[in-house]
């Protein structure tokens, strides 16, 4: 090449490649004019706007996007914990005092009579902790005993815990989610509680604008939001419980989001229609079958040795279909979650009682079975939580001869029956926080149903019965409540691993699958984050960068 | 007439008192506590009980009902599970329920009457069969079931109709675009049992002896069906309109589930689900009184309609 052209070909070359970056690039992100979402969930109606209540499926999407909490777990990917609300948060040598610094500039939602909001203080921080302690106003009042709140600048709040405990565990409480959703003062001493139920004001990157009941929530951009004005013009949240509605919706483009089947088939059904994305997510829900060891036979460890024996959880994953189902050997929580048995860690532990038919029937000929046995198990009517699993450990269960009848109940009815302790196994599928919760509400003898000093959903009455035949009884209080303040991280995981791995050891639980989420959307949509872990909302999380992208 | 009308209103009212008895002390027996429905499993013993206390539940049954009983009679249906005010909840939905309850109607006089009468008039023949599998077909097809194929094909094939909502009352573009598919699953529902009604009540009228003389007169074919023939046979067709209505409304229930209308039947099933007694009952209060109202209706058009009938 002769030497004048070197400088033309140059030129020539990052001009070719600059052209690529704009028009390429450009194209690729192109927004579609009309930037509304449409989600629609699986449920007949909102339950309720107070975010300290929200629990059900379509509200904590609602909460998740109007309010912010001190930290947050970030959207598409819950594990750890970042700034939200705070910019930077220390705490005392002796783990008892947590102060937190509050961001500067950040504005409530407008709403009468502060047409633009107005800035976020300690005091609102304060006001929200004070009524997440509150039973009348909290589902989460209880996570709260012990705790002291208080404004000691205006950007600047400290929490006092009577008994410290590790920074994950603390955390979790200030986080967005359950309690730790920060509420305006004076929108609800202003208003009234009773208005703030139907008009809920936070700081999120949303604003509530109306509700019809059993039809749709809608909610509008806030423009003020910290972290950036988002790009969508409206976010409408429907409930349809109806299956086949909801898929004619997003087919039709009427609907960009909806709750899909936790069934593999369905997920692959919609996932080769044209213009429709799905993604598993997880983890969302761990299923587990408790024994209630307060009725014969479950209260012989052999029994129920034998059941788990029985069980292949490989092929109730398998049934359930495994782009979604994933076996689970963790009795509280599954991995990721910090703190839950891995497969490895049970094999180790050689706590692993599955799919081994011969120590089935041996064990039940020796506890006195030879021929097997009949029970009748209250289930409820969800189908992928809770009814198929069970059929396809009804059928695992018939080879050694169990014949265990389903009896099944609405869903409603089902809550209210184990509860009265009226099943003799209780398959529940559940998510809670972090491990402590989970081994607090479903093994401490605490919250035995029915008998403990506060019944909540222990249905194995683990802590209040002679679970391994010795003639003493078993418990892991004691391990749960050290765990608990335990201040070392590591020493924490430890002591609950030690806890799960007497739990597994005493059969009181056989832990199943988890089952991930599908939420089937328009190909167009771009959440803007990654949708791998999305625990707190049990569905995708719309945020400030999501945006429907052109065709 | 009018003394009439009064006095069957007032006998209205033990039946829809023993109605509403009913419906309070079902919905407790059901098991399921709406504090737990409402507030998940999750949540704390102290807040599922605080709710409970909130909500009254704790108060002896008799009390419960006795309030229950005070609020109607003040014409106060309370507050939702929610918090959402009943009265306004029913108000907002009341008008989809009668919309598309009016025009499945109308689609099935519109239909069915016009399908009904070559059925009697050629009876065994080509057209007769036809109608006689179609209705066959109509009655035995759930109205929600059709819905979702009228869905598969008019909106997800043909790209005509929406499928979600029931679009905006104030703008009758949009409303009547949502209102067409379930109106005609409905509809033709409808269309099934009026073609059936026609076609009997037709062949029946045939026979009497009052059209053969007609015929024997000399009258032609089409004076002696539509002047003698039919206008007797619509008389019972006509007259049980309000009875169709009746079985509308409770098949209406399903449909607007799946079209996502809003709606009596959603909010009821809703109600159910959540075990929201509040909303549950009043909407069977208001279904109550639907079914009286409708029912007087039908009894005060049949003599209407019909001179031989009088009321005493």
């Amino acid at each position: 090449m002769k030497k004048g052209y070197l400088p033309y070909c140059l030129i020539v070359s990052i001009l070719i490649v600059v052209l690529i970056g704009v028009f390429g690039v450009g194209a690729a992100e192109k927004l579609s004019k009309d930037q509304v979402i449409t989600i629609a969930f699986d449920v007949g109606d909102a339950k309720t706007f107070e975010p300290h209540r929200a629990a059900a499926t379509g509200d904590r999407p609602i909460a998740d996007m109007v309010f912010n909490g001190l930290v947050r777990y970030p959207p598409g990917n819950q594990v750890a914990v970042e700034p939200d609300l705070a910019k930077s948060w220390k705490v005392s040598k002796d783990g008892k005092i947590w102060t937190f610094e509050l961001r500067k500039g950040v504005f409530f939602h407008p709403f009468p009579g502060y047409p633009n909001g107005y800035e976020l203080t300690s005091e609102d921080v304060v006001y929200s902790f004070k009524r997440a302690s509150t039973p009348d106003h909290s589902s989460y009042a209880g996570e709260y005993s012990g705790m002291t709140f208080e404004a000691v600048g205006p950007n600047t709040v400290k929490i006092t815990i009577e008994k410290p405990v590790s920074e994950p565990l603390f955390l979790a409480k200030v986080a967005s989610y359950a309690g730790g959703f920060i509420v305006s003062k004076k929108a609800i001493e202003e208003k009234g509680a009773e208005w703030f139920k139907m008009n809920p004001v936070g700081t999120g990157p949303f604003i509530f604008k109306s509700y019809e009941p059993r039809q749709k929530t809608v909610l509008v951009p806030n423009k003020n939001y910290f972290r950036g004005a988002p790009i969508l013009k409206e976010v409408v949240i429907r409930y349809m419980p109806s299956v086949s509605s909801r898929e004619m919706g997003l087919q039709t483009g009427e609907l960009q989001i909806i709750e899909g089947l936790k069934e593999d088939k369905w997920v692959e059904k919609i996932a080769a229609l044209p213009d429709v994305k799905v993604k598993a997510f997880g983890p969302c829900e761990t299923q587990m079958l408790h024994f209630n060891m307060n009725k014969e036979p479950f209260n012989d460890i052999r029994v129920r040795k034998a059941i788990s024996y029985a069980i292949s959880r490989e092929e109730v994953a398998t049934f359930m279909g495994k782009g979604l189902a994933v076996p689970i050997y963790s009795p509280a929580q599954a991995p990721p979650a910090p703190g839950a048995l891995t497969k490895e860690e049970t094999l180790k532990a050689e706590v692993v009682y599955e799919d081994n038919i011969a120590e089935a029937k041996k064990l039940l000929a020796e506890a006195g079975y030879p021929n097997g046995f009949k029970t009748e198990v209250i289930i409820s009517e969800m189908e992928s939580s809770y009814k198929k699993p069970m059929i396809a450990i009804q059928a695992q269960l018939k080879k050694v001869g169990i014949d265990m009848a389903l009896k099944v109940v609405d869903h409603s009815s089902f809550h209210s029956l184990i509860r009265e302790d009226a099943s003799p196994i209780v398959y529940y599928a559940a998510w809670r926080p972090n491990v402590d919760v989970f081994l607090t509400r479903f093994y401490h003898s605490d919250s035995v149903v029915k008998k403990g000093k506060k019944p909540d959903t222990n249905f194995s009455h683990y802590g209040l019965v002679d679970a391994n035949g010795d003639g003493k009884t078993d418990s892991v209080d004691e391990l749960i409540e050290k765990a608990r303040w335990e201040l070392d991280a590591k020493k924490q995981m430890a002591l609950w691993k030690e806890a799960q791995i007497k739990l597994l050891k005493d059969v009181v639980v056989v832990p199943i699958i988890r089952l991930k989420y599908a939420f089937p959307m328009r190909a167009s949509v771009d959440l803007g984050n990654p949708l791998e872990f999305s625990w707190a909302t049990y569905a995708p999380q719309i945020t400030e960068k999501t945006r429907i992208l052109a065709k | 007439m009018f003394q009439y009308s009064i006095r069957r209103i007032f006998q209205s009212i033990p039946i829809l008192l023993v109605v509403l008895t009913l419906v309070f002390v079902v919905v407790r027996i059901l098991p399921g506590d709406p504090a737990v429905a409402f507030l998940g499993d999750y949540a704390s013993k102290e807040s599922v009980q605080a709710l409970r206390e909130k909500m009254g539940l704790d108060a002896p049954l008799w009390l419960q009902y006795l309030k229950f009983l005070k609020n109607l009679c003040k014409g106060d249906l309370g507050k939702s599970i929610m918090g959402y005010p009943v009265t306004s909840q029913i108000l907002n939905v009341l008008p989809y329920t009668l919309e598309l309850t009016i025009s499945a109607i109308f689609i099935g006089y519109f239909l069915g009457i016009p399908l009904g009468i070559p059925a009697a008039v050629r009876r065994n023949s080509f057209i007769d069969y036809f109608n006689r599998i179609f209705s066959l077909i109509g009655l035995s097809i759930p109205a929600f079931y059709l819905g979702i194929l009228l869905m598969f094909l008019f909106s997800i094939k043909l790209k005509l109709f929406p499928v979600v909502g029931g679009g905006n009352l104030s703008d009758l573009s949009s409303n009547l675009r949502h209102l067409f598919l379930p109106a005609l699953s409905l509809g033709l529902i409808m269309t099934a049992y009026i073609t059936r009604m026609t076609r009997s009540s037709l062949l029946n009228i045939l026979r009497e002896d009052y059209v053969r003389t007609a015929r024997s007169k000399g009258i032609t074919e089409r004076v002696v069906l539509f002047k003698h023939a039919l206008r007797n046979a619509l008389i019972p067709i006509v007259a049980l309109g309000g009875v169709y209505a009746i079985v509308l409304i409770g098949s209406s229930v399903m449909t607007e589930i799946v079209f996502s209308r809003p709606g009596l039947g959603s909010l009821m099933v809703g109600a159910i689900k959540q075990r929201d007694y509040t909303t549950l009952q009043s909407v069977m209060v208001i279904y109550s009184v639907m079914v009286v109202i409708l029912n007087l209706l039908t009894d005060l058009v049949y003599g209407f309609i019909d001179p031989r009938i009088q009321y005493r």
